[in-house]
């Protein structure tokens, strides 16, 4: 057999080798010398030890670890893409009210049988009623109903934003009642902002 | 939540909702205490938003990357910048771990970037007057405290000394106990390598040592 190649040696420090490369390093003192030289080298690394911190070192270390996370972005955050400031509220209320008319659009072409007999391009306050689509003591509706007023009033459904009937209680049948939950505290949150209210 | 701060509820909108979804979705899994959970479930507490999960993993971790770091450098003050840096970029780079290897061994891996970028080649290692000062253990003399910190320093240089792969693969091989296969995965190289790595690592450390 030839001699051993590096990989032999390391298999037979850690006593893995296969037997062919055992038998050999027995026989042949060559190949033994690599071996043997190798354990002892390991053997002057091992004495060289780390240091032990005092125990208070690794909670200052969690600690400062920790200040340093703070100080850089929510992972989810950057992930997503959507950290927004405090000044994207009127924004973000437009961004919501849009989304739900684009779904109830698409779920409007997709529904009704006659797209061109509902896309009627009359303001959406005037087209909806919400007593007859809706119970009267439902929350979610009730406030996008008086958002949706609201934006057909700022002139959004009177340019490229047309809205249809029933879009509005479409979309929110569409949500889950989590999102219709989480829908009613955000719009409420930004309605207590002074000057986001519809009314 | 009426009397929330109006900047906290905004910048929270997009996110609880996404999270209470993607919870809904996994039935709750991630509720409850973060202590007895492994590092994967940790890490998707800690992407879902739950902060502390964190903590756990530097917790866990803290004492190994901390030894990664200072078998590199040689000295506590930079062993801790860098170790804490290593935590900053695994925080940072969360969403990249797929758990394909051990957290440890995904740890491992950026500790061994930062500390190659931080130490060049064949730089010798620095040590400081007071790490120099021995400290005998217990039952040790003095004199044998002082042949064993200077066996010690003569190592540390030794190590630091040789190639940069090599270097990586004796500090993860010998000190942290990595086997040849999460060290291939550490390093991104074969199993082959790193044997042939290790070896040579082995005969230039004991060169030096014996001259």
């Amino acid at each position: 057999m030839k001699h051993l190649d590096p990989a032999d040696v390391v298999d037979l420090m850690d006593g893995r080798a296969p037997e062919p490369a055992a038998r050999h390093a027995e026989s042949c003192p060559a190949c033994r010398l690599l071996v043997d030289d190798a354990r002892r080298a390991v053997e002057l690394a091992s004495t060289d030890e780390v240091p032990e911190p005092s125990p208070l070192f690794w909670t200052a270390f969690s600690s400062q670890v920790g200040a340093s996370i703070g100080r850089v972005p929510d992972p989810v955050r950057s992930w997503t893409g959507l950290s927004l400031g405090w000044r994207a509220v009127p924004v973000g209320s437009v961004i919501v009210l849009a989304v739900l008319v684009g779904l109830a659009q698409w779920q409007s072409r997709h529904q009704m049988p006659s797209p061109a007999a509902v896309r009627v391009a009359v303001p959406v306050a005037e087209q909806m009623d919400t007593a007859t689509v809706l119970p009267a003591d439902d929350e979610p509706w009730a406030l996008v109903s008086q958002l949706i007023e609201a934006a057909a009033d700022s002139g959004m459904s009177a340019g490229d934003l047309p809205a249809t009937i029933g879009s509005g209680d479409r979309a929110l049948e569409s949500l889950s009642e989590g999102e219709k939950v989480e829908i009613v505290r955000l719009l409420k949150a930004e309605m207590d902002e002074p000057g986001v209210s519809p009314n | 939540m009426a009397d929330a701060p109006a900047t906290a509820v905004v910048d929270a909108i997009p996110f609880r909702w996404i999270r209470s979804v993607v919870r809904s979705e996994s039935n709750g899994a991630l509720a409850g205490p973060l202590d007895e959970c492994d590092d994967q479930t940790l890490v998707r507490a800690c992407l879902e938003g739950r902060t502390e999960a964190f903590d756990l993993i530097v917790e866990r971790h803290r004492r190994a990357v901390y030894q990664l770091c200072y078998r590199f450098v040689g000295r506590h003050e930079d062993a801790t910048d860098l170790s804490q840096d290593v935590f900053l970029r695994a925080y940072r780079g969360l969403r990249r771990f797929r758990g394909d290897s051990s957290l440890a061994t995904w740890l491992y891996r950026i500790g061994v970037n930062v500390c190659l970028n931080k130490v060049s080649a064949r730089t010798p290692l620095l040590t400081s007057l007071d790490e120099t000062a021995p400290i005998a253990a217990s039952g040790e003399d003095a004199s044998a405290a002082v042949l064993r910190e200077e066996r010690a320093r003569r190592v540390r240089e030794a190590v630091g000394r040789l190639p940069r792969k090599q270097r990586a693969t004796l500090i993860l091989r010998v000190y942290q106990d990595l086997s040849h296969k999460e060290i291939a995965g550490v390093l991104g190289t074969t199993e082959g390598a790193v044997k042939a790595n290790f070896f040579h690592a082995l005969g230039n450390l004991k060169r030096a040592l014996t001259k």
